[in-house]
């Protein structure tokens, strides 16, 4: 029984997003490992691969467009990858295998949420968003609005994204790599931050998009390699696979079906809503839809990213089953309480022990640590586009900036985004930051996403109704993350919390939308006039492009 | 010339964004019903079907291989309407 609380635990400290799983996968009775060489060396082969790409990247990025996406020449197939890599977070790989080495089925409501927002993606944005965007989701949404108005919106909600999504990473990384390597928590995130620095401040989104392809790769071979060996236990019987995780499992054949970590269809409702539109507002993620030359190949980006998702959630079955199989009546992996060594989250690195000793454990520890790297330089770019292409070459010089100072202005962000992200790590170490990892994902629902559909898809957007709208989506995403339970009850102390459920798009996002209806319904002013008008020149554009644009 | 073009253009994305719309609620609607297997409508999901194969398993991974299925669909259509597009557009020239 003992061993069931510490994996629920475990378990809930994972009922969140990709951003919050990375906390969430190291949160808990997080204990230092012994030094793992294997994993050093593998991790270390890794950064030198990488680095040599950033060297080679650096000498083809000479101007900004390149740096923000490429020069827009990576193919539908390798940003497809890409894409990939920056999504499928070691938080996915260590926090669903853990959730549902606790919970069973449960853990598998995270891995719908993380795919699912795929196919939206490419049937309601792929398309559009590259034909309407230079680098950023900002460039889709001021086409048509007044352009520093909605920008500065829009940069603000980037702004908040990323800088939360990176304090739930650094804190995440810090730990995990404590966790699996046995650094020191300080030097794990000093590392993370120099490593991202040198990839991005040199390579720009090329150097980042194969450090994400890389590790897109490896993390799939990881896990084919990890479940090929679950199933051989197995039989590659599925049905013994899941008999024996049954038998073996505290809760038994509970574990199987819905319901031992959530009870309410509600709360399941919410962090699906959260999950997917999050994912459809995240900056970094819409950004990578501008490094390919073509909406064609940025709608294939977005199903070759599904397929490896589907692929590695598909996976995720066997292995989150599979620990429950292989671990619970192992002692070689319970401590003298009765608790998981190293903590719940360390189910998927026992499990690569069990079936395939330290060669395997050594390679997963070190994918572990690539994925963090490739997630932090995703957010590091998105961030430095948001502040040098967004707010100074586009509101600032009003689109027409001096290029060498644009360039030198990136690389001075993203040195400064570094810097920040230590010191946020470190800062926030000893924090319950749970509701930090929260809020990204809401706010990219609430703010982020329904400004940039509506500005899509609906005629009558102004941008006093896509400013007011994406207020409130900000300020009722804030106040209801904190009078729910994660910040009123864990952080605040309270009994009970005012608003029951930790992910709020549910609610936040439809009243998002709501007020943005109505207040542009409600606008008499000159400029929402331009705004309507300008419409059908935006939906010419997003379908056609600048060619049909001309013809038109 | 000009405003016929714009007059086809328009049809063509008013029709592709009907389209865009049935695909997306199509996911949705099968996306949110996995909530089902929490409720009491949706018991039967937690039953056995093949041996320790339930119903809300099968259910997780029918929805990621229906989602690639409806994926591929689209874009075999939008593929079909840019070849079409060229065509078109070849024959004005």
């Amino acid at each position: 029984m003992n061993k069931l609380c510490v994996s629920l635990t475990a378990a809930l400290l994972g009922l969140l997003s990709n951003a919050v799983l990375a906390v969430g996968a190291v949160e808990g009775a997080v204990e230092r490992q012994p030094l793992n060489t294997s994993a050093i060396v593998i991790f270390l082969l890794f950064v030198a691969a990488t680095l040599v790409i950033s060297y080679w990247a650096a000498r083809h990025t000479r101007n900004s467009s390149e740096f923000y996406n490429a020069g827009g020449k990576i193919s539908g197939l390798k940003n497809g990858t890409a894409i990939a890599g920056d999504f499928m977070s070691a938080a996915s790989f260590l926090g669903i295998t853990a959730l549902m080495f606790g919970a069973g089925f449960d853990g598998l409501v995270l891995s719908l949420g993380a795919f699912s927002a795929w196919p939206l993606m490419l049937f309601l944005l792929a398309r559009r968003v590259r034909n309407l965007g230079s680098y950023t989701f900002i460039d889709v949404v001021s086409t048509r609005l007044e352009r520093s108005r909605i920008r500065y919106v829009a940069i603000a909600g980037t702004i908040i994204v990323v800088l939360l999504y990176l304090i739930a990473q650094m804190v995440g990384a810090g730990k995990l790599i404590e966790l699996l390597f046995g650094l020191p928590y300080e030097w794990a995130v000093i590392s993370v931050a120099i490593l991202v620095v040198i990839y991005v401040t040199f390579g720009g989104m090329l150097a980042t998009t194969w450090v994400q392809i890389i590790k897109a790769l490896l993390l799939i071979a990881g896990v084919t390699v990890l479940a090929f060996l679950v199933m051989q236990e197995a039989d590659f019987s599925v049905d013994q696979l899941l008999q024996r995780a049954a038998d073996n499992h505290p809760a038994g054949e509970r574990m199987l079906a819905p319901g031992l970590a959530f009870k309410d269809p509600i709360q399941v409702a919410t962090i699906l809503t959260s999950m997917l539109f999050g994912v459809l507002g995240l900056p970094h993620i819409l950004m990578r839809l501008f490094t390919v030359p073509n909406a064609h190949e940025a709608k294939k980006s977005a199903f070759y990213a599904s397929l490896f998702m589907g692929y590695f959630y598909l996976l995720l079955i066997i292995i989150g089953f599979g620990t429950a199989m292989l671990l619970y009546n192992n002692p070689q992996f319970f401590d003298l309480d009765g608790n998981l060594i190293g903590g719940g989250n360390m189910a998927a690195i026992h499990l690569s022990n069990a079936v395939g000793g330290s060669l395997l454990t050594g390679f997963m520890s070190a994918v572990s640590f690539a994925t963090i790297l490739a997630v932090v330089a995703g957010l590091t770019v998105s961030g430095a586009a948001a502040i040098s292409h967004d707010l100074y070459a586009e509101v600032l010089c009003k689109g027409d900036p001096d290029p060498d100072t644009e360039l030198r202005l990136t690389r001075i962000t993203v040195l400064v985004i570094g810097v920040i992200s230590v010191g946020l790590g470190i800062l926030f170490q000893n924090e319950n930051v749970a509701f930090i990892a929260t809020m990204p994902m809401v706010v990219a629902a609430s703010v982020n996403f329904p400004i940039l559909f509506m500005s899509l898809f609906w005629a009558g957007l102004t941008t006093r109704g896509a400013i007011a709208g994406a207020t409130v989506g900000l300020l009722t995403s804030v106040v209801l993350i904190v009078i729910g339970p994660q910040v009123w009850v864990s952080v605040l102390g309270f009994e009970q919390a005012l608003f029951p459920y930790n992910y709020p798009a549910l609610f936040t996002m439809p009243l998002a939308f709501f007020v943005t209806w109505l207040v542009s319904n409600n606008d008499r002013s000159a400029r929402a006039t331009i705004d309507r008008d300008n419409y059908h020149a935006l939906l010419v554009q997003s379908e056609y492009g600048e060619a049909g644009m001309q013809q038109g | 010339m000009s405003d016929d073009l714009n007059a086809q253009q328009l049809r063509a994305i008013q029709d592709r964004t009907r389209r865009r719309f049935r695909f997306s609620l199509a996911a949705l609607t099968l996306y949110f019903s996995f909530t089902l297997a929490w409720t009491d409508i949706g018991q039967f999901l937690t039953e056995p079907l093949f041996g320790f194969v339930n119903g809300a398993l099968l259910l997780f991974v029918s929805l990621i291989l229906i989602f690639v299925a409806l994926e591929f669909w689209f874009l075999s259509l939008s593929a079909k309407d840019q070849r079409r597009e060229n065509r078109e557009g070849g024959q004005a020239q």
